[in-house]
């Protein structure tokens, strides 16, 4: 194919993302930078309070703090509950395949407020994991994200060949070891994108925290949630909004970082 | 195989198979495999592909149990421990490389796991690099290198381990014509140099027949004929094997004729007194560079011969010619079990 054509199929998604994702990002970053006044509303006064305000408050840090804690955590928890799940998936067939990867995928398929509400049900205020706590929140977010663990990781498992498993085998290795030294480090690429996937998911996260964290945890979408519809303060919850993005990219370098570096320690131990 | 004779080769045998059986859900795909293997020897399961020979070298390696059977390695009967016991090497069609590990780390795998030191490991390594013609590619990721140099680094991880006994899955068949031939040759080289004893697993008969001190021909799940290479090739114990190792001519007796024993000549001319002939019609002349290939119609038996001959020379004979095919009787095959 020739590139303009090539280009040409890209048009109608890049549109799609221009309209509705970058023109809407960069207004909103536009409005950070407003001043707010709870009688004029949005001022054309251009100014850094909304960013020193948030960095400087304690109370919104902790928040900030305690949010990313709760994407670090589900995403470990995904990655621990997910690769065996993908590991027992690739090894099986058919129909059986076909049946556990929609009971995987089902959790998708009911609304968020209602498979909240469902973990509202069960987990009670007075069981091991009481709601409105973080732990209720991370339970909550498991259950949504495992899926987008688990086909990742599949996905890479699949393009494992079967005799370099059985080469190492050869060589000497014992399954366990076969796993640590080969199946383990290449299915990092899988692995780091699930965890990418889900730790972004996870902190951005809006009806599954506002439902199981009620007032009592808030994560900084709630807090975005209350500056914009409550408090009609557009520019603060942009300003919010920014800093969650800025610092959830730099956490996921620094993840996907560590990733790799325990990926060539795996390989050279 | 005389019972005698078959135990004194079991006596002297450094890798013996002793009647192997595996049957995948209602097939048995190896039905009762005996293979008295001598220390140092290099042989080959040739055989269509379904013949059971990848399943049987499997059984070998360790990747299957068999049903029935035992595989013994220098007087250890082997067959229930698991691969990664059994100190075997191996090298399979797709290399098999761990693609995250540069050359020098996929041979040193197998000592690192034999918690060997970092000088051993260095040494051996490099001799094995030596050994297969790869210096200078210690870093390199299997991916940055071509096939036969991948097969090579194969080669090297399986023998760097100094293994009981070497395995060689179809090891050339993804090379191209050329380097199959001198990849052939190396791991012939290489496999005297070391002495260790070979199993060797292919369908391309040449190769068979070029590489082996001895080929066991199988078919249905059993060794149909085992013998030297010449022996498999002149004088095979069933018309299978006859035809599987070579083209072959069938014509009424039955008589089995190798293309290469028959002389194309025009019609007309004394036929010698020696020598048997049947009259026929030229239907093809393929030329092959070193040879020309005659398929030749014979009415009075109602069957096409092919015949060959030598590719010098400029083509004397062209096609619906009437020609004689010729044979020297002594050369045709006699099969025992015809």
């Amino acid at each position: 194919m020739r590139r303009p054509y090539a280009l040409a199929l890209l048009v109608p998604a890049l549109a799609v993302l221009v309209v509705f994702l970058v023109i809407p990002l960069v207004n909103l970053l536009v409005t950070s930078f407003h001043a707010f006044s709870s009688t004029q509303g949005i001022t054309s006064r251009w100014t850094f309070e909304n960013y020193t305000r948030f960095l400087f408050d304690r109370f919104y840090l902790d928040v900030l703090v305690r949010t990313l804690r709760v994407g670090l955590e589900t995403t470990v928890l995904c990655a621990l509950l997910g690769y065996p799940v993908a590991l027992f998936l690739q090894q099986t067939r058919g129909a059986t395949r076909n049946w556990l990867t929609l009971l995987l995928l089902s959790p998708l398929l009911v609304s968020m407020v209602i498979r909240a509400y469902g973990w509202v049900i069960i987990l009670g205020r007075n069981g091991p994991i009481p709601l409105y706590t973080e732990g209720a929140i991370i339970v909550g977010l498991v259950h949504v994200s495992l899926a987008y663990m688990v086909l990742p990781v599949l996905a890479s498992l699949e393009q494992i060949d079967p005799s370099v498993l059985r080469a190492a085998a050869s060589l000497g290795a014992s399954p366990l070891t076969t796993f640590r030294r080969v199946t383990l480090p290449l299915t990092f690429p899988g692995l780091l994108a699930g965890c990418v996937i889900v730790f972004s998911l996870s902190v951005s996260a809006f009806v599954t925290p506002s439902i199981l964290g009620g007032t009592r945890v808030k994560l900084l979408s709630t807090y975005i949630y209350d500056q914009v519809v409550s408090l009609l303060n557009w520019p603060y919850g942009s300003a919010i909004g920014f800093v969650l993005i800025a610092v959830s990219t730099i956490a996921l370098l620094v993840f996907s970082r560590v990733l790799r570096k325990s990926q060539t320690e795996v390989v050279l131990g | 195989m005389e019972q005698g004779n078959r135990d004194a080769l079991d006596a002297k045998a450094y890798l013996a198979l002793k009647g192997l059986r595996k049957r995948y859900g209602d097939r048995e795909v190896v039905c009762g495999v005996d293979l008295p293997i001598a220390r140092g020897e290099l042989v080959c399961l040739l055989g269509p592909s379904g013949c059971g020979k990848t399943t049987t070298l499997n059984l070998v390696a360790g990747f299957a149990e068999p049903d029935a059977g035992s595989i013994v390695v220098d007087g250890e009967a082997v067959e229930r421990l698991p691969p990664h016991r059994r100190n075997m090497g191996m090298v399979f069609q797709n290399y098999a490389l761990f693609p995250h590990l540069s050359a020098f780390e996929n041979i040193a795998f197998g000592l690192r796991l034999r918690k060997l030191g970092a000088d051993e490991i260095e040494r051996k390594v490099h001799s094995a690099l030596a050994l297969t013609h790869l210096e200078g590619f210690e870093r390199s990721l299997p991916r940055q290198l071509s096939g036969g140099q991948q097969q090579r680094v194969a080669l090297a991880r399986a023998l760097v381990i100094e293994p009981t006994v070497l395995l060689l899955d179809e090891p050339f068949s993804n090379l191209d014509a050329k380097l199959r031939r001198t990849m052939r040759d190396e791991v012939r080289e290489i496999q005297r140099r070391t002495g260790i004893t070979t199993i060797f697993v292919t369908h391309d008969q040449e190769e068979a027949l070029a590489i082996s001190d001895r080929v066991a021909v199988m078919s249905g799940g059993a060794i149909e004929d085992v013998g030297t290479p010449f022996a498999i090739y002149h004088r095979p114990r069933s018309r299978f094997v006859a035809s599987f190792v070579g083209d072959l001519n069938e014509i009424p007796g039955p008589v089995y004729l190798r293309p290469e024993i028959l002389d194309v000549r025009p019609a007309g001319g004394e036929p010698s007194a020696s020598r048997r002939h049947l009259n026929g019609t030229l239907e093809g002349v393929t030329f092959l560079g070193a040879r020309r290939r005659y398929t030749v119609h014979c009415a009075s038996i109602s069957a096409t011969i092919i015949a060959e001959g030598a590719g010098t020379g400029a083509d004397t004979l062209s096609v619906g010619d009437h020609v004689i095919v010729e044979w020297d009787p002594a050369d045709a095959l006699t099969l025992p079990t015809a």
